[in-house]
């Protein structure tokens, strides 16, 4: 494993396309994703180059506060940009067309994320709406796009007794 | 471009006019050929980017508060491909210009992968020269009653799925037991009927039998209490006759149309195609099987009945409370109402905490059962402590829950009988005042009380019962809609019947991917003749395994044909040709039941003597009769009964029964050790004489007596050759050789230095451990 340490990397974003010099050598374009984007999303940070749809890999970044602001947030949106889950930060309302209990059907929640505001449509939440083992709520909608709740308790009242009522 | 051109007018029609007014703007010449909308803006956020492109340009337009502007306008010659690159939630469309670096063009969600896949043919269309596939707006079909995309892979919105109808469906599968079911009607009424009798009786004794004669203060009516009496009986006694007979008949009723949903689903399951098992975790097929089909089982055997007989005792006996006193009964609405409400707000919001306290239980079960059964690899690792912790944290939340759950029932399950009992407390206090005025007898007031009680259950199932059968339809919706899918792989209207086969393929031009966006075999063109042994190599995901599929017709290309003898797999019986088609995979699914069952199963009509001939063709016989049970031995759930090695050899037996004319060995002798590889390659000598034979291997030793080996790279044949003439040109398969060559060799080193340092361990001293057989394998062996 190679680790990449701050000071001999620089990160640089033209044209939307990333490129980093390490050691000297410049990689462009090169790719950035979290490899524990559930449990530390800004931490173990892999850059890597894609050839013949093989990936090289340039090293791994252990933590993204080892780097300067720029460079933080130049590194924050390449893995952004390859990782579109969806963060929900509240849930405004979660209805159902049919009434009756909610967890099985479908039923539609309109949730602000991070990427925006959002009508979600989840089908038979049993299935869906998934609690993993490190505490994240995964939610699937019926076209297989994901959302997450990293911290369920940063949710407002009423959005997460909203969410009791179709997870459990 | 022709095709294209014949519909500029109409796509010009379709575009929004923002968008053909920016267009117009920039390209004011320019016909626009296509166009389609995404759903992820340039900064990673839900919003809307927009793809035009007419005959000359490809421009992306984003747009702000203000003004819609292009982000990326570059001439269609300019470029060399576009292709869709998939990334962790979302795509885009990468543009390989002819000169300088790809570039990303534009992003959309999962939503609209179908639509942009038919975007990025047309661009490459347009870039070759060649007709469109679509033209006007690629947009996905909206909804006609929630104006919401409808997801193609569904066909119909999910959202609008009409419950009358799931209704009339479920209705429709009791059509054979129409009978029963009017005798079920009918039982029930007179039931509610006999029902109905008991309170009023209550009536008839006091202000009748009981009452005594104002002049001579005598019971002048005692006579009527023994007939009164038993007819009191005779009613309870005919309710609870006509209730059993009614639990008896929906009962049946029930099962009897649940196991025909049941088979059509299943049935269904067999037919759908492979894609669609693809598409579905294999946990949520069984959950519709089993739990969805058990809920519709519910809805006819207790959730109707129940709630057509709770209908007819709400409407009798609110009769009968109205006949008895109307101002009584105006009375009784009050905590009628609260009840009602009760119901409907107070105790769903219990549900919460009942879900919680089930939930958390089985949560704490399974992490019993996680640990009692990895027993093994807890104490090899010590982790005692942990799982101890870990039991302890899921059995106090479990046992807060319960603890939370009490703490709330005690508190609203009193305040619900309270609301009951004051019903109760208004029928004396107002039904007395009623007395005292002479408007209401003693005898109604008794009557109307034990109505009353009887009111509330019909109120209480009435509102539980629209949750039940709301869930139980969402349950049948489920059902109905694997039952509504289609099959991908259909046999055509024209589709021939295979007889003899010569066992010759070929592959003209074909392309395919799981993902339309994403082929997986990409223009491929392979001539296979007959009795020929073809070697299929390359890395995973190189298709291999692809190709074997496509062969079976598991799936359909997606461009180009793939022919048998000269004719198009699509236009040949499926049964027909899989009958020709043996096939032996990695993992050798064997299905519980005896050895026998397991090789009988390619060839059911299969004799003893042909079972055990082509067990003993397949090195199976010598392992079968050292089993106690020989060929009754059952191998247990997947085979589990069996090592790896005696798997795969029953699954050869299997592939010489069916004695096919194409055979398939899908690294059938992978992961075996080497003593077993010997016998299952000796096996499979015997089986592949005369046959067509396409083998993928791991190991690259085993194709050496291949006639030709094809290596796939990334969905094309890289190279094509005899072992030979592989390894003397030196390029991928040399290398793939090469590398596996070295892996064996550190494989080795390791595990001789790690068996010597054990035996040193153990001996105290060192030791060679000798040559094992396992080691022979080197790079000249190889070659």
């Amino acid at each position: 494993m190679k680790i990449i340490q701050a000071k001999n990397i620089l990160f640089e974003n033209k044209n939307s396309i990333l490129s980093c010099t390490l050691d000297g050598k410049v990689y462009s374009p090169v790719h950035c994703i979290a490899l524990f984007p559930l449990s530390l999303p800004e931490k173990y940070i892999s850059v890597f180059i894609e050839k013949d749809q093989e990936i090289e890999e340039i090293g791994i970044i252990n933590d993204l506060t080892e780097f300067n602001e720029e460079q933080r947030n130049i590194i924050l949106k390449a893995i952004k940009e390859r990782y579109f889950v969806p963060e929900i930060i509240d849930i405004k309302n979660i209805s159902t067309k049919y009434g009756g209990r909610k967890k099985t059907g479908m039923c539609e929640i309109n949730a602000s994320t991070d990427r925006g505001p959002k009508i979600i449509h989840i089908f038979n939440p049993r299935e869906n709406i998934t609690l993993n083992s490190n505490g994240v709520i995964m939610i699937t909608d019926i076209q297989r796009n994901r959302y997450k709740i990293t911290n369920v308790d940063k949710l407002s009242e009423k959005a997460r007794r909203n969410l009791d009522l179709i997870m459990l | 471009m022709s095709s294209a051109k014949k519909n500029n007018s109409d796509s010009e029609k379709k575009i929004p006019e923002f968008l053909l007014e920016a267009f117009k703007k920039y390209h004011p010449k320019e016909k626009i050929l296509f166009y389609a909308e995404s759903d992820i803006s340039n900064h990673r956020k839900f919003g809307n980017e927009w793809l035009v492109v007419s005959d000359n340009h490809i421009t992306v337009f984003q747009k702000d508060s203000s003004s819609i502007f292009p982000s990326h306008d570059i001439k269609i010659t300019s470029i060399k491909k576009a292709k869709i690159s998939p990334q962790v939630g979302s795509m885009s469309i990468i543009i390989e210009p002819k000169h300088g670096s790809n570039f990303k063009l534009i992003s959309f969600s999962q939503s609209l992968n179908q639509l942009f896949a038919l975007a990025v043919d047309n661009i490459n269309a347009l870039v070759e020269n060649l007709p469109l596939v679509v033209t006007g707006g690629i947009l996905p079909s909206l909804c006609p009653s929630c104006n919401n995309p409808i997801p193609p892979e569904l066909n119909k919105c999910p959202r609008c799925t009409d419950r009358k109808n799931t209704l009339l469906r479920i209705s429709q599968f009791t059509r054979p037991y129409r009978m029963t079911l009017v005798l079920i009607l009918l039982v029930m009424i007179l039931s509610t009927a006999f029902g109905l009798l008991t309170p009023y009786m209550s009536k008839v004794f006091i202000d009748v039998i009981f009452k005594k004669d104002p002049v001579t203060g005598n019971f002048t009516n005692s006579l009527w209490l023994g007939p009164a009496a038993l007819t009191l009986l005779f009613a309870y006694a005919m309710q609870m006759f006509l209730s059993g007979i009614q639990e008896r008949l929906s009962g049946s009723l029930g099962f009897r149309t649940v196991a025909d949903v049941r088979q059509k689903l299943y049935d269904k399951l067999q037919e759908l195609s492979l894609a669609f098992f693809d598409k579905h975790q294999t946990g949520a097929l069984l959950s519709r099987v089993n739990q969805d089909t058990q809920e519709m089982q519910r809805l006819l055997v207790d959730f109707i009945p129940v709630s057509i007989e709770s209908l007819f005792m709400f409407i009798g006996i609110g009769i009968f409370l109205f006949i008895l006193s109307w101002e009584l009964t105006i009375f009784i609405l009050i905590p009628i109402v609260c009840i009602v409400f009760f119901v409907k707000t107070i105790i769903p919001k219990m549900w919460i905490f009942f879900h919680r306290f089930f939930h958390r239980r089985s949560k704490l079960s399974a992490v019993v059962a996680d640990s009692i059964s990895g027993i093994r690899v807890v104490k090899a690792f010590g982790q005692e402590s942990y799982e101890t912790k870990k039991f302890k944290k899921y059995s106090l939340e479990y046992r807060d829950s319960g603890i939370e759950l009490v703490k709330k029932w005690s508190l609203f399950h009193p305040l619900f009988h309270l609301l009951i009992m004051s019903g109760m407390v208004i029928v004396w206090y107002v039904g007395g005042k009623l007395v005292f005025s002479g408007k209401m007898t003693l005898g109604s007031v008794v009557a109307y009380s034990g109505y009353l009680m009887m009111f509330y259950r019909p109120i209480f199932m009435l509102v539980r019962m629209l949750d039940m059968i709301s869930n139980a339809l969402s349950a049948a919706e489920r059902v109905f809609d694997i039952m509504d899918c289609e099959p991908l792989i259909k046999d055509s209207s024209d589709a021939i019947p295979l007889t003899e086969i010569e066992g010759k393929i070929e592959f003209k031009n074909v392309s395919f991917g799981y993902d339309k966006f994403r082929p997986v075999i990409k223009n491929l063109s392979l001539n296979i003749n007959p009795n020929e042994m073809i070697g299929l190599v390359g890395r995973s995901g190189a298709g291999k395994s692809t190709m074997i599929n496509l062969i079976c017709r598991l799936y359909d290309p997606d461009k180009g044909e793939i022919l048998l003898d000269g004719k198009d797999l699509r236009k040949i019986k499926q049964s027909d040709l899989r009958s020709k088609i043996g096939i032996v995979l990695q993992d050798s699914f064997l299905f519980n039941g005896t050895i026998f069952e397991n090789i009988l199963y390619s060839k059911p009509n299969a004799t003893r003597e042909e079972v055990i001939s082509a067990a003993i063709a397949a090195n199976a016989h010598e392992f079968i009769i050292k089993k106690p049970d020989a060929y009754d031995t059952e191998v247990g759930e997947r085979g589990n009964n069996l090592s790896g090695g005696e798997k795969q050899r029953i699954s050869i037996a299997r592939a010489i029964l069916r004695n096919p004319n194409i055979l398939i060995l899908d690294e059938a002798t992978s992961s075996v050790d080497t003593q077993t590889e010997k016998k299952i390659q000796e096996a499979i000598e015997k089986l592949i004489k005369g046959r067509t034979t396409i083998a993928i291997a791991h190991r690259l030793s085993t194709l050496r007596k291949c006639d030709r080996i094809i290596v796939m790279k990334n969905g094309e044949i890289a190279e094509t050759g005899t072992h030979k003439e592989l390894m003397e040109k030196k390029g991928l398969f040399y290398e793939l050789v090469k590398i596996q060559s070295e892996m064996s060799k550190i494989i080795l080193t390791d595990d001789t230095n790690n068996i010597a340092g054990m035996k040193k361990a153990i001996n105290g001293k060192s030791d060679d451990y000798g040559n094992r057989e396992n080691g022979e394998s080197n790079f000249e062996e190889l070659q």
